[in-house]
């Protein structure tokens, strides 16, 4: 197998078998961390299909920003590790797992194999960044502001709904 | 609209030089009164007397002068106002009736003027009295003077005025003032006629002067050819109003109440003047009467004369018998109207304006004298009032008071119609021209002439009475208390200011001024200068004889019950009695016949309108059931059906949020499921078709 | 290179498994965490599938998806962080006040 296959696998093994650990693990920082390896993975697999900005944004992202969040918010709600002992069924995980899998499995039949395979990405020779740039601000730019619209909703959503809670904290307190 | 009225266009005549001083005896009293009325309480009382008494002795002189020198008649016109295209006009008519009359009126009201000087300075008087005498006299000038009936009307109604504020006068006295109001409602009943006439003579004539009228009314030939005509109707209702303001039965009842007023006051106004202005009224319209009206007219007079003779019997009260008299020769006066004798009937007036003024204000003076000795008795102590008025009481006065005494002689004397006096000539007058009529038409007229004839003895014994009772005999009062006989010992004749009118007043109730002849009217001058005769009298001795002999007899029987009365008469109680204190139930009967009805509908027209009321509230209480009927319906179905919608709605969720039961991953199963769901669509169905 | 069923296999995978920690999980951050790995999985079936646009499109989407995710994270992340203060605990079991 070329080189590029055996990344593939490589990152693939990699992201099921983080994966697989957050399903089953019963530490909160073993799950979270390997949520970063899983981050990791995804955004190498994301390199090999040809994007490497979006591999960057991904990175820049999740794994340093939502990974970072989510490390706080773990932090703050942390207890000892025996109370997050749960006596639960693994079964019921596994099965549902395959579950799904084979159900979506069966339903992009059609679509998995029947695609033409490829033989290298239509890129340019520096990446894609210029093209994807030139592409949001002229094909996509409505998208573009749109998100940009929600992001800022977002943050004000978020900082106004802060600044309530503190208010309601100084009155409680 | 075409006018239904006729359209006359009346001359205006300007006033010549007797008419001119017609105007100037007219306006003198209009101008005392308005001086007087609004300046009277700051001028002293001296002045105020004064000045009213030689305003009136100058109008006697000037209106003495006017007939003496007045020929004739003179009519003026003037214009009074208009109303669009319609005139109204005044006029004035002198005729020698008119001078006459203001002769009369003028020289009553000097005498009672100077009377009221010294009779109202002991009494209580406030500054309105000759203010209200001024007006009295104004008006009744007025009257005499008027040739149209709208003036005519305005004085007539004047005069009721000053009647009602001079009766009234002592307006703390309750009888006092329920006889004012009394005499006013009676005489304003009576206008109401008054007024139909007038509005009757303009609906047919198109004006109210008197002289166009009459030149343009033949009532004997409207009487020929029917005799329901409106001119006749409009004669009936003058004489209706004559009725109240003269006195005749039924609505005579307010003359002796009105005796509550002053003696001069019941002197000028109720004796000599405005009960007098009926029959002067009912001489200047006698061209109307005829027929039957004139009928009515003798048979209402001869009733008038006959029952107020009756009452005066029985009556205690000295001015009260006066005013029946009053009424009975008032009565006199109307038969003789009736029968056409309109000399006859203005020489009864004048006749009787003298001598019952006189005789008034003779009874005044006893009154007086009687007010005296009660004022005297509260000062030294014997508080004990009586009735100033009450003849019962008096006695002996002959003696004490002598020209007073020989005034009333001679006046009871004329009243009476004892030959030499000039009662004697009227009454005769009157008598002799009914005895005329009776025996030209017979049957009920005789029973006319019998009824006169009996007043005649009637009169002639109360009148004889009254005078026993005051002045012959003891002082009775002096049986009740001693002190009595000691005050009346003390009595002078009246003062110079009360005597002066006796005497003068006196003086005219003789033969001389009236008729040289003492027993025949017909040939005096009194009859034959002033008078047009219209019915040439006969010279009859049959009836002054009977009508001597029934006076003699009257005299005989009054002096032998009365002349020396010892006691204090008592009441008797019999039938005359008691119609008289009644007034014949007159009063009674009016308030039955008519006021109690009144009440009555009156009454049953509140309760039909609460009833009315009953409904409305029916009505209310059907409209607010219906509101809230609708307000039911409205709460219950068309609120709940949009309810019932909402409610099927919330059920219907709530039955599917059942499943949720707040766990998180459930809605992310289910939102899995609902995907998964959607590919299958999308995938499978979509590229199968 | 690599055919495309071989991203979709994984991304199926992903999926599942990202399915299952958020089904079976009783932590609230496992099960944001879950759903993080679905966004991946998405965002891997885009990219991969993107490849063979001119326009670059599914690059582009999978994009504004990280910027969405990211987001929504963040508010997740507030909220989760307001219900442990209010109610003391990070337990799916006892966190029930969505319930009717």
């Amino acid at each position: 197998m070329t080189v590029i296959q055996f990344a593939f696998l490589f990152f693939s093994i990699q992201i099921i078998g983080s994966s697989l650990v957050i399903l089953f693990s019963r530490n909160v920082v073993h799950a979270a961390t390997a949520l970063l390896s899983t981050l990791l993975g995804v955004a190498a697999l994301f390199v090999i299909a040809g994007s490497d900005l979006l591999a960057v944004v991904q990175l820049v992202v999740y794994a340093g920003g939502v990974l970072i969040l989510l490390l706080f918010g773990v932090l703050y709600t942390y207890r000892a590790p025996e109370t997050y002992y749960e006596k639960r069924n693994s079964y019921i995980s596994i099965l549902m797992v395959v579950v799904i899998s084979v159900f979506l499995m069966l339903l992009l039949s059609d679509l998995a194999f029947n695609f033409p395979e490829l033989h290298r990405p239509p890129t340019d020779r520096f990446g894609i960044t210029k093209l994807t740039g030139y592409l949001w601000i002229t094909n996509n730019i409505v998208v573009f502001e749109g998100i940009a619209l929600f992001l800022l909703v977002v943050l004000v959503g978020a900082g106004w709904i802060a600044s309530r809670i503190i208010e309601l904290n100084k009155k409680e307190s | 609209m075409t006018p239904v009225l006729p359209h006359i266009v009346i001359q205006t005549i300007s006033p010549d030089g007797i008419s001119r001083l017609a105007l100037t005896i007219f306006f003198m009293p209009i101008i005392t009164f308005f001086v007087l009325f609004f300046a009277g309480k700051h001028i002293p009382a001296f002045i105020r007397s004064w000045l009213a008494t030689i305003v009136m002795g100058v109008m006697f002189v000037l209106s003495l002068c006017m007939h003496i020198v007045s020929e004739g008649d003179h009519l003026s016109v003037w214009n009074w106002f208009h109303i669009g295209s319609i005139q109204f006009t005044t006029s004035m008519l002198i005729t020698s009736y008119s001078t006459t009359m203001m002769i009369i009126a003028t020289f009553v009201s000097f005498m009672v003027h100077l009377y009221s000087i010294q009779y109202m300075k002991e009494r209580r008087n406030h500054s309105k009295y000759f203010p209200y005498l001024a007006l009295f006299v104004s008006s009744m000038l007025g009257i005499v003077l008027s040739d149209n009936l709208l003036i005519t009307f305005i004085f007539w109604e004047l005069v009721g005025l000053s009647s009602f504020l001079l009766i009234g006068f002592w307006y703390e006295k309750d009888a006092a003032a329920e006889a004012a109001k009394k005499a006013f409602m009676f005489n304003k009943f009576a206008d109401l006629a008054f007024v139909i006439a007038i509005m009757m003579l303009y609906a047919i004539y198109g004006t109210t002067e008197l002289s166009v009228i009459k030149s343009q009314t033949n009532i004997s030939g409207i009487l020929h050819t029917s005799i329901f005509a409106l001119p006749v109707f409009a004669g009936f209702a003058i004489w209706f109003a004559t009725v109240g303001k003269s006195a005749q039965f039924p609505l005579y009842v307010w003359l002796p109440d009105a005796m509550a007023g002053p003696t001069p006051v019941s002197a000028l106004l109720h004796a000599a003047t405005m009960v007098a202005a009926g029959v002067y009224l009912l001489l200047k319209t006698s061209f109307l009467l005829g027929g039957w009206v004139s009928n009515c007219i003798v048979i209402v007079g001869c009733l008038t004369a006959l029952l107020a003779a009756l009452q005066a019997i029985r009556t205690f009260d000295s001015k009260k018998v006066l005013a029946f008299s009053t009424v009975s020769q008032l009565g006199f006066m109307m038969m003789a109207v009736g029968v056409g004798a309109y000399d006859a009937a203005f020489f009864h007036l004048a006749t009787h304006a003298f001598f019952k003024a006189c005789l008034f204000l003779s009874v005044g003076a006893v009154i007086h004298s009687m007010h005296h000795i009660q004022q005297h008795s509260f000062s030294h102590g014997h508080y004990k009032p009586f009735d100033t008025l009450d003849m019962r009481l008096m006695g002996g006065f002959r003696k004490k008071m002598p020209l007073t005494f020989a005034a009333y002689v001679v006046s009871y004397a004329a009243l009476i119609g004892l030959p030499l006096f000039s009662g004697f000539l009227s009454k005769d007058a009157i008598l002799i021209s009914l005895y005329n009529q009776a025996s030209m038409d017979g049957s009920w007229r005789w029973l006319v002439v019998i009824a006169s004839l009996t007043t005649v003895f009637i009169s002639a014994f109360y009148m004889s009475r009254q005078l026993f009772l005051i002045f012959f005999g003891e002082f009775r009062l002096g049986k009740t208390g001693e002190i009595y006989n000691k005050l009346f010992s003390e009595i002078r004749e009246s003062d110079w200011l009360i005597n002066i009118p006796l005497i003068l007043l006196g003086v005219m109730s003789f033969w001389i001024f009236f008729s040289i002849n003492p027993l025949h009217a017909q040939t005096g001058w009194w009859m034959k200068e002033s008078f047009i005769l219209t019915h040439i009298h006969n010279t009859e001795w049959f009836i002054p004889l009977t009508a001597f002999f029934c006076t003699t007899i009257a005299f005989l029987l009054a002096r032998s019950i009365y002349f020396n009365q010892p006691n204090i008469l008592e009441r008797r109680n019999d039938l005359l009695t008691v119609l008289s204190e009644h007034n014949y139930y007159i009063e009674k009967g009016i308030d039955k016949i008519f006021i109690q009805p009144t009440m009555k509908l009156s009454a049953g027209i509140h309760t039909m309108d609460t009833c009315i009321d009953k409904l409305i509230h029916l009505k209310v209480y059907f409209f607010i059931a219906l509101a809230q009927t609708a307000n039911v319906l409205d709460i219950y179905i068309v609120d709940g059906s949009v309810h019932i919608v909402a409610r099927v709605s919330r059920f219907i969720g709530s039955y599917f949020r059942s499943y949720l039961k707040g766990e998180v991953q459930s809605y992310f199963y289910f939102t899995l499921f609902a995907f998964i769901l959607i590919l299958v669509w999308l995938l499978w169905y979509q590229t199968a078709a | 290179m690599i055919p495309v069923s071989y991203y979709i296999t994984v991304s199926i995978l992903l999926f599942g498994i990202g399915s299952a920690i958020v089904l079976t999980r009783r932590n609230i951050l496992y099960v944001l965490m879950g759903i993080e790995l679905i966004f991946n999985a998405a965002n891997i079936n885009l990219v991969a599938f993107g490849q063979y646009d001119k326009y670059l499109n599914g690059q582009l989407f999978a994009m504004l998806i990280i910027t969405v995710a990211a987001a929504e994270s963040v508010v997740a992340l507030s909220i989760i962080i307001l219900l442990f203060k209010k109610l003391n605990s990070v337990n799916l079991t006892e966190i029930k006040n969505l319930k009717e």
